[in-house]
């Protein structure tokens, strides 16, 4: 095994050495392993090792040796796909850091990636995680892939095919969407990436326009009862337990009047009256809607369901 | 394809290299720990590997010069490999998004934030098409994140929704983690005498105390126990299409999805959170498995109606 890293670790130093492309038969006199009797033998070897190297990111490229392009040698070319983050040692630890802290993808491809930049920077103390995205990498890829370099992306979500024109990534209010829209639909929508299935990266890039101004943040905030076109005064009243659950959530402005029990009244205006039913029910028995009577009563049906 | 082995060694001698170069005479120590060696002994041979490479000609004063002097490591003649490997497209959103997610929290820094604008030039374009942010966190959250950090008992006061009731409670903090939309306390709690999960927007109150405990080791998963593969109880609810939501919003698992109603599998961690679900969903969604649930669902029912004197 050694021999075969000396041999990649000269093929490197040869070539950034050397000030002009080099012919593979130069290579081949200059790197020692390369010695075998069979020029066909030593080809397949060259071959193999600059796969290896590519999977690396370090490409050997072909190019012409002169003006008159006659003959072309292999010079080591940065591969163009890639990122040169240019990190400092301490941006380098602080970004270990955050990895530690936010999982994505399981870990190991950040892990790889911040490797690469240095080695795992010693921090002064294992910082605790406190999410994990999930996320497979390989469809995460494709994701990328494909909104990146606008192509298509197809995929299985929920049973249905679908062709869509992906526009973005958002990893928000713990959920991991990839934002696109639709074959003839107009507004984007938000699918959870852990349910795309199948996925199919389209084989023309720039295959469409992202519109300008469109927002990777309309993810949708449940229960968001004070937005919404409604103006409706509620009273509610509290179980002592709940009143500083209850005035966390409620909007400024809001009356809060305390009663003697330890409980209290509150008022409201409420925007979006089926968010609102909800998130008094969160309550169970520890809250009760005084005001408005329809409110009430259709508090009441809904607990009554199908009963 | 060379060994998956010699392919490791390769690519962790071509991260070394251009560290070394970067961070001339480092400890040997340091070294070994940043880069996964085993011991010193293994550096040093591949230091020593090292030394045995160079430009063709092979002259002493070409030669990679690679070795540990006085518990330093020491490189010279290696600038060929002075610039750090480059990164693949998803490495980089990776590294962004965890690096995006911790800048909007408390845990950011300076350097982080650097860090973050860095990779977001790096490869254009990427920082327009990723958002990335954590729920926002309690003050509670944060509180008892450093109590489990300095693993000190914590008294917390806990509003159950499912059992309608305040408790105070010491607790030792294991981790304060976020799962979709909320952040949990995971905690052994003193009270239950087990382990127990929070929601941190119900903690009303939390103070951290000087007494220290020894967690488990290792610490058990963090966070409510809903992953659809566990063993734990489960009901399966139907959802008319107004009530698709849910099945993004919980983590459950769709058994089956027809034009008319989609079928999930819903773990849960107390019957009272499908309960609930089902009551607000009303008409659009029905129970199809679930005793226990439906039980909770009669329990709920009347304590609601009691309180509204029905």
């Amino acid at each position: 095994m050694s021999r075969v890293i000396e041999r990649y670790i000269n093929l490197l130093s040869c070539l950034a050495a050397a000030r002009k492309p080099l012919l593979i038969e130069e290579i081949r006199q200059q790197v020692a392993d390369y010695d075998q009797e069979s020029y066909e033998t030593f080809r397949r070897m060259f071959e193999r090792d600059k796969d290896t190297l590519r999977n690396m990111g370090v490409s050997l490229e072909l190019r012409p040796i002169d003006g008159w392009g006659f003959e072309e040698g292999y010079v080591l070319v940065e591969d163009s796909q890639l990122v040169d983050a240019g990190l400092t040692s301490e941006e380098h630890a602080a970004l270990a850091v955050a990895m530690q802290m936010v999982h994505v993808a399981g870990g190991q491809v950040g892990e790889d990636g911040l490797f690469k930049l240095g080695g795992m920077p010693m921090l002064d103390s294992a910082p605790p995680q406190v999410a994990d995205l999930g996320l497979d990498p390989e469809v995460l890829g494709d994701v990328l892939r494909a909104v990146r370099e606008r192509r298509r992306l197809t995929f299985d979500y929920r049973g249905v095919r679908r062709i869509t024109e992906p526009y973005g990534l958002a990893f928000l209010r713990g959920g991991c969407y990839l934002v696109a829209v639709e074959a003839e639909q107009e507004r984007p929508k938000n699918f959870r990436i852990s349910r795309i299935q199948e996925a199919e990266v389209g084989t023309k890039p720039e295959a469409f326009t992202r519109p300008p101004g469109v927002s990777l943040r309309n993810v949708e905030r449940f229960g968001r009862w004070e937005e919404g076109p409604g103006r409706i005064q509620a009273r509610v009243r509290w179980n002592p337990e709940a009143v500083w659950l209850a005035a966390r959530r409620l909007p400024a402005g809001a009356e809060v009047i305390e009663m003697p029990d330890g409980g209290a009244v509150t008022e409201m205006t409420v925007g979006d009256p089926g968010h609102f039913l909800n998130w008094i029910l969160g309550f169970g028995p520890l809250a009760e809607i005084l005001e408005p009577a329809e409110l009430r009563a259709d508090f009441i049906a809904m607990v009554r369901g199908g009963q | 394809m060379i060994a998956d082995r010699t392919e490791r060694r390769l690519r962790r001698i071509l991260s070394l290299l251009p560290w070394l170069n970067a961070n001339p005479y480092s400890e040997v120590g340091e070294v070994v720990r940043r880069f996964g060696y085993r011991n010193e002994g293994e550096l040093v041979r591949e230091l020593w590997l090292l030394s045995m490479c160079g430009p063709p000609g092979h002259y002493p004063h070409e030669m990679i010069w690679a070795q540990s002097e006085d518990g330093m490591v020491v490189l010279e003649q290696a600038e060929q490999f002075a610039s750090p490997l480059h990164l693949r497209h998803i490495e980089a959103l990776v590294l962004l998004a965890a690096g995006k997610s911790v800048t909007g929290a408390q845990a950011s820094s300076p350097a982080l934030e650097r860090a973050v604008g860095k990779l977001a030039r790096a490869l254009p374009g990427l920082d327009e098409i990723l958002v990335a942010e954590l729920p926002p966190a309690p003050d509670t959250a944060l509180l008892l994140q450093q109590a489990a950090a300095e693993r000190r008992v914590a008294e917390i006061t806990y509003l159950s929704l499912h059992g309608n009731r305040e408790t105070v409670r010491l607790v030792e903090p294991w981790a304060v983690t976020s799962h979709g939309e909320h952040w949990y306390l995971t905690a052994f709690c003193r009270m239950a005498q087990d382990r127990r999960v929070f929601r941190a927007d119900r903690i009303r109150e939390a103070a951290v105390t000087e007494e220290e405990f020894v967690p488990p080791d290792p610490v058990p998963p963090a966070g409510p126990q809903f992953a659809p593969d566990e063993d734990g109880p489960y009901a399966v609810i139907g959802l008319r299409p107004s009530a698709r939501w849910a099945a993004d919003y919980y983590p459950a698992e769709v058994m089956s999805e027809e034009a008319g109603e989609m079928v999930i599998r819903f773990p849960y961690s107390h019957p009272r959170v499908p309960a609930r679900l089902l009551m607000g969903l009303g008409s659009s969604a029905r129970l199809i498995e679930g005793d226990e649930v439906r039980e909770e669902m009669g329990r709920l029912r009347s304590e609601i109606l009691a309180r509204y004197g029905e």
